[in-house]
């Protein structure tokens, strides 16, 4: 028995001398951001931010761009421009050119849910333009233009202030039948920042549309819930308590935070696609421009009313909106599926009841508090 | 094994007994005496007045004071026809009689002086054996903050006293036995019968007598002699040196074996999570003894783990490095020339070297070594970039984690233990780490201490006895024996009025 | 050949641990992704067929223990011979060595692949088969006690786990399970049959009985660990429906893993390269009580010496496992092995019983006709 473990000791030292292919982190480029667009003659041209690593240069991120016809081709052959051996594992936003979107190319991500290095968290996003322009931003603020976008999306994402895009919730959405994605739409800001400049709507894997921020916080009252939200609601309202203020007498602003919600979509009539949307918010109303007394119950009454009735309106618009572009990002032909049986529903089908589906809203808007003065 | 046998030397020729007689005239006892001691320089022979008594004596081995007072003084004056007379004069404690050379010589070296009187077949044996050694001292090795401080030297006289003051139980049983063809140790064995199990005893009696060595100077190498693998890195048996700690164990119903000239005492069976465990833990409240317990399992993980995940991490999956810390940890990585592996396998060895260095050196230099080793290794060699100042920290972790187990030979083992990790971990990764566990867990459970499951109590489970295990739970729960020494009376104490007591 | 096998009374098993012994060995490699084949078949019903599969295996199981306990203390082996007599005892207990085997290869192929495809991409098959049969071989020799506290220390040290769920849990909208039984009863039958290959683990009840303690409580403990699995699968399967939406799970090959790809630590971004490699743990039991029981099994009714046998063994699966090199390789060597599997471990018992009740009455008969 002794002589057992001598023997299995000594095997497992002699088979240490077949060794892992090592990956020493400080020999590697590690790409923390990818930007895909359409380039010449069908070919993808990537356009990959390294990972700012060594402190004795002053010179910023290294950003390699290369051009292949696959997905993976690019990092293959951008490999020959650096010193680096780049790898993806650490790869944390994939920003998509809107050209490239426009012709339905979010096989791109599939591809890279194959690779186990890449992680299912990765953001992805898209930009009006092209995705290499963003990335070649240089601003004395941003040391790292990777980072800085993950950063910025991490933070959005968090207060929900921007649809959550991990790879995993994209395709999430993109492989349910009835449900279509959506990616934030990030630009350049003068030069000197990014900013958050709207939603991006898909049917497919096809860029059809787009939405304002405005709309976004409404697509995500329907499909998310929110905690601590906020937002500033336009009423538009004929009462004359509502009326004044420094924005003139044709419109007042609520400014709103806190804002909790959920929401509830339930099909009604089966053969012609009937929807109840049920809303509930709740939230603190910080700041309304017209000077109404917010300390007199009818008066709330009324606010609560009249903001319940101008976020019904932005949400049909929205509805209407992505009805004509024919991309069903509520989720709406899901809830068919889930509640009809024996529904065999797919695409081609849902599309076809989707133009003329009425969704009937209902939103019941309560202000909780109102902050320190009443 | 042959090596071994090698140790073993074939035990001398028994004389026969007609040899063996004690000579019959002072010549040939002299002659005799001289020559089975190979005529050293420090045998004694005196010749008592007028008396016709001659003492023999190793003059080394005796205390002088005592041979004058106590055995030359009350006789010199006096004539005796026969050994027996001698007896009644004598005003040694310990005197016996013996009539065999091969007996004599050995309590010769035992400190004994030999009364002979011609003519006679046997002769006296007076113990007065000088008191070489030291006083009781502190604790050293295994301090305690609280709690007795007294420590076990070098006596086996004064050690058994020490553990007899504190349980002062007819039950207590010292078994003594001899060891060691030339060295002639005597030791004991110490058990609580009744709470011991009996079956314990009688293996650990067979081990002992089993052992055919020339010599054995200290209890640490008889505990390499009758742990139950010798091949296994781990201690099967705990060495301490604090009797309060030896006693608490007794009274789990454990044995503890004393040897003469050794200031530790071995104690078996012992568990695997029980070397993590300190007396100090029952001696302040549960609630602190077990973060205690749970801090030390930590910094075990740490201590064994942490450098090898850091090598795998940065060998193969940088993926798992989270954003925040990639930046610092590549910036520091940057400018060392060597592959993970190597640095910390390099860092790892400069920590053993001034370890090692301290335990050598003398307590004075010891202390500026420590301090000299961490300026150099600190700040001095992040400068140069010889290794990345992430991996100090955490070697430093690892080397703290490894320096709170109680006890020192378990300690060494964690050391030990991380080289091959390291290098697991820098062949296969993450992979290399779990077979390098896998490959633990396997050994550790083949192991046993005298015949019990070294992880016990979590494997073969024994769930009662969870309670005073990585954790310790108030003494009214902890009324039960640990399973582990099977002991014959299971309670400790009545759970009913311990309950009721607090 | 005595059909009475009794162990040494020192390494008799405490009864409650075939909880562990039989969770251990039922749970291993299949759950990294049976949530995908059984999908297949059964849509968003696949968890009705996980239960309908647990149901099966807890009635498979009431049936071992009844045909073990018509021996009393004995083994496959024993009663095979008892039942068959001889020569065709031994055929039989050959095809159950051969069985045990097979599964093993099975085990250690789909782990190994596992690992290049997730983590080690470059390192060579015979490396990884290489040092996991050695660890195998060591734990082996350790004897059976030893093998079964694998099994414990898998279980307790695998618990953390569960813990991890919690993050896929944020995700999953369990709104995939609707509309319930959109399915009909053949897909979900369908799906139950392919659960074969990872709820099978429990036959190890054949060959572990002789060394339990207190015989009568056996049948309570077996189901108890039945139970035990059945509920990891049907978590398991939940979660794979609820998080992923149809077409994403029809092309996730390892579900189970995946869904550790959205857990992110403060200090570890990507546990699942950690559990990858940890499954190690997971699948050693299974391995060692396969081996074992082969082991056993020679011994038992050719009277070989276990040492050798292990020996002879091992190398033979090491061969093998160089020859299944590829994916389809693997999968095909998969679907053979799961419809051979499923009249093995799901009808056979049921075939043994009544043989067996038939060979005592005859016996019984016999001696009365004395």
């Amino acid at each position: 028995m002794k002589k057992m473990e001598w023997v299995c000791i000594f095997l497992s030292i002699l088979l240490i001398c077949g060794c892992a292919e090592p990956k020493v982190l400080d020999r590697l480029g590690l790409i923390t951001t990818v930007g895909y667009d359409l380039g010449k003659n069908g070919f993808i041209l990537g356009t990959l931010v390294e990972l700012k690593i060594d402190p004795n240069t002053p010179k910023d991120v290294v950003i390699v761009e290369s051009e292949a016809q696959s997905v993976r081709g690019i990092v293959t052959s951008a490999n020959k421009k650096t010193s680096r051996r780049l790898t993806s594992g650490q790869l944390r936003v994939i920003i998509y050119g809107e050209d490239m979107l426009k012709q339905g190319k979010t096989k791109i991500a599939q591809t890279l849910t194959s690779d186990p290095t890449i992680s299912d968290m990765t953001f992805l996003a898209m930009t009006d333009g092209k995705a290499r322009d963003l990335l070649h931003l240089k601003s004395e603020h941003i040391p790292d233009i990777g980072i800085h976008i993950f950063r910025f999306m991490e933070q959005n994402t968090k207060i929900k202030t921007m649809p959550s895009s991990t790879m995993q919730e994209v395709l999430h959405t993109h492989y349910t039948v009835g449900k279509e994605p959506v990616m934030p739409i990030i630009n350049k800001n003068d030069n000197k920042g990014i900013v958050f400049s709207g939603v991006a709507i898909f049917k497919g894997a096809k860029l059809v549309g787009k939405i304002n921020t405005d709309q976004s916080f409404y697509l995500g009252l329907i499909n998310d819930k929110y905690k601590s939200g906020s937002k500033d609601v336009v009423i538009r309202s004929d009462s004359p308590k509502l009326k004044g203020g420094h924005l003139g007498s044709h419109k007042t602003v609520a400014a709103l935070d806190s804002i909790q919600s959920s929401s509830n979509i339930k099909l009604i009539n089966k053969e012609k696609p009937e929807f109840a949307l049920n809303l509930k918010l709740s939230a603190r109303l910080l700041e309304i421009t017209s000077p109404i007394d917010v300390g007199n119950p009818q008066n709330m009454k009324l606010i609560e009313k009249e903001i319940g009735k101008s976020m019904k309106k932005d949400i049909e618009n929205l509805i209407a909106y992505c009805q004509s572009k024919n991309s069903d990002v509520f989720g709406l032909g899901d809830t068919y599926k889930r509640t009809v049986r024996h529904s065999n529903l797919t695409d081609e089908k849902w599309y076809k009841m989707y133009k003329d589906a009425k969704v009937n809203i209902n939103v019941d808007f309560t202000v909780k508090r109102t902050g320190l003065n009443e | 094994m042959f090596f071994i046998k090698k140790l073993f030397s074939p035990k001398d020729e028994v004389v026969t007994k007609d040899q063996d007689l004690i000579p019959d005239t002072k010549e040939k006892m002299s002659a005799e005496f001289r020559k089975r001691l190979h005529y050293s320089t420090d045998i004694l022979e005196n010749q008592v007045g007028s008396s016709g008594i001659t003492i023999f004596s190793i003059s080394t081995l005796i205390d002088k004071t005592m041979f004058h007072q106590d055995i030359i003084d009350p006789i010199k004056n006096l004539s005796f026809d026969s050994i027996q007379n001698v007896m009644e004069h004598l005003s040694v404690g310990e005197i016996k009689q013996a009539n065999q050379m091969e007996k004599v010589i050995k309590s010769a070296l035992d400190g004994d002086v030999i009364i002979y009187l011609a003519g006679e077949t046997s002769v006296l044996l007076a113990k007065i054996p000088s008191r070489v050694g030291r006083s009781l001292t502190f604790a050293e090795n295994e301090t305690h903050v609280i709690g007795p401080q007294i420590a076990f030297n070098e006596s086996l006289i004064t050690n058994i006293a020490l553990i007899r003051n504190y349980i002062k139980d007819p039950d207590l049983c010292v078994e003594d036995f001899v060891i060691g063809s030339r060295t002639n140790k005597s030791g004991s064995i110490l058990y609580l019968s009744g709470i011991a199990s009996e079956q314990m005893v009688n293996t650990l009696r067979q081990r002992i007598d089993a052992i055919k060595i020339d010599g054995i100077l200290d209890s640490s190498v008889l505990l390499q002699l009758i742990e139950d693998k010798s091949l296994s890195l781990f201690p099967l048996m705990l060495l301490t040196e604090r009797p309060d700690r030896v006693c608490d164990l007794l009274l789990k119903g454990k044995l503890a074996v004393l040897v003469d000239g050794s200031s530790l005492a071995i104690v078996c069976p012992h568990s695997f999570m029980e070397f993590f465990q300190a007396m100090e833990d029952s001696n302040v409240n549960w609630q602190i003894g077990t973060f205690y317990r749970l801090l030390r399992l930590i910094a075990l993980f740490f201590s064994v783990f942490l450098t090898a995940i850091y090598v795998a991490c940065l060998t193969f999956h940088y993926e798992v490095i989270p954003q925040t810390l990639l930046v610092t940890l590549s910036e520091s990585r940057a400018r060392v020339p060597f592959p993970p592996i190597i640095e910390a396998l390099l860092l790892e060895f400069f920590l053993e070297l001034l370890r090692e260095a301290g335990a050598r050196l003398p307590t004075k230099v010891g202390q500026t070594m420590g301090i000299v080793g961490g300026i150099v290794i600190g700040t001095a060699a992040v400068d140069a970039g010889f290794t990345s100042n992430i991996l100090i920290i955490i070697i430093a972790l690892a080397a703290l984690g490894s320096f709170v187990t109680p006890s020192y030979f378990m300690g060494n083992v964690i050391r030990v233990l991380r080289f091959p990790l390291i290098i697991l971990a820098g062949f296969w990764g993450f992979y290399g780490i779990m077979y390098g566990f896998c490959f633990l867990l396997l050994h550790l459970l083949r192991q046993s201490s005298l015949g019990s499951p070294y992880l016990a109590p979590f494997y073969p489970p024994r769930f009662a006895d969870w309670k005073d295990s990585i954790i310790r739970l108030p003494l009214s729960f902890t009324y039960k024996r640990p399973d582990l020494s099977r002991p014959e009376n299971e309670n400790q104490y009545d759970p009913i009025k311990a309950k009721e007591k607090n | 050949m005595k059909v009475h096998y009794q162990p040494k009374p020192q390494s008799l098993l405490s009864s409650f641990l075939l909880i562990f012994i039989i969770q251990a060995n039922q749970v291993g490699i299949g759950i990294h992704g049976f949530q995908r084949v059984i999908f297949m078949e059964a849509k968003q019903d696949g968890w009705i067929s996980v239960l309908v599969a647990g149901f099966a295996t807890h009635i498979v199981v009431f049936v071992i223990i009844k045909t073990l306990q018509i021996y009393g203390s004995t083994d496959i082996y024993g009663i095979h011979h008892e039942v068959y007599g001889k020569w065709l005892g031994k055929l039989f207990n050959s095809l159950y060595i051969l069985y045990c085997l097979w599964i093993f290869l099975l085990i250690l192929k789909n782990y190994i692949e596992v690992l290049q495809t997730w983590v080690f991409p470059t390192v060579p098959v015979w490396l990884f088969s290489f040092s996991i049969l050695l660890l195998v071989i060591y734990g082996v020799t350790g004897g059976i006690r030893m093998i079964v506290g694998v099994c414990f220390f898998s279980i307790a040290l695998s618990l953390w786990i569960f813990v991890f769920i919690v993050y896929p849990l944020r995700y999953t909208d369990f709104g995939h399970l609707l509309p319930v039984m959109e399915s009909s009863l053949v897909p979900i039958l369908k799906g139950a049959y392919k659960m074969t290959l990872t709820i099978l683990g429990f036959e190890i009840l054949y060959v572990i009985y002789p060394y339990m303690e207190k015989k009568e409580k056996l049948q309570k403990y077996a189901h108890i660990g039945v139970a035990a699995s059945n509920f990891v699968y049907l978590l398991l399967m939940l979660l794979a429906i609820g998080y992923f939406s149809p077409g994403q799970l029809l092309s996730t090959i390892w579900p189970t893993l995946t869904l550790f790809k959205i857990v992110k630590l403060p200090f570890i971004e990507r546990i699942e390269y950690f559990a990858v490699t940890f499954w190690l743990l997971i699948i050693l039991p299974n391995l060692m009580l396969y081996l074992w029981a082969a082991v056993r099994g020679v011994k038992q009714s050719f009277g070989i010496s276990q040492k050798k046998t292990l020996w002879v063994f091992a190398t033979l699966i090491f061969v093998f496992s160089l020859f299944i090199n590829t994916r389809i390789k693997i999968n095909r060597f998969n679907d053979i092995f799961a419809s051979l599997a499923f009249y093995f471990t799901f009808c056979y018992p049921l075939v043994l019983y009544a043989f067996a009740l038939l060979k005592k009455k005859i016996n019984t008969y016999k001696e009365q006709m004395k």
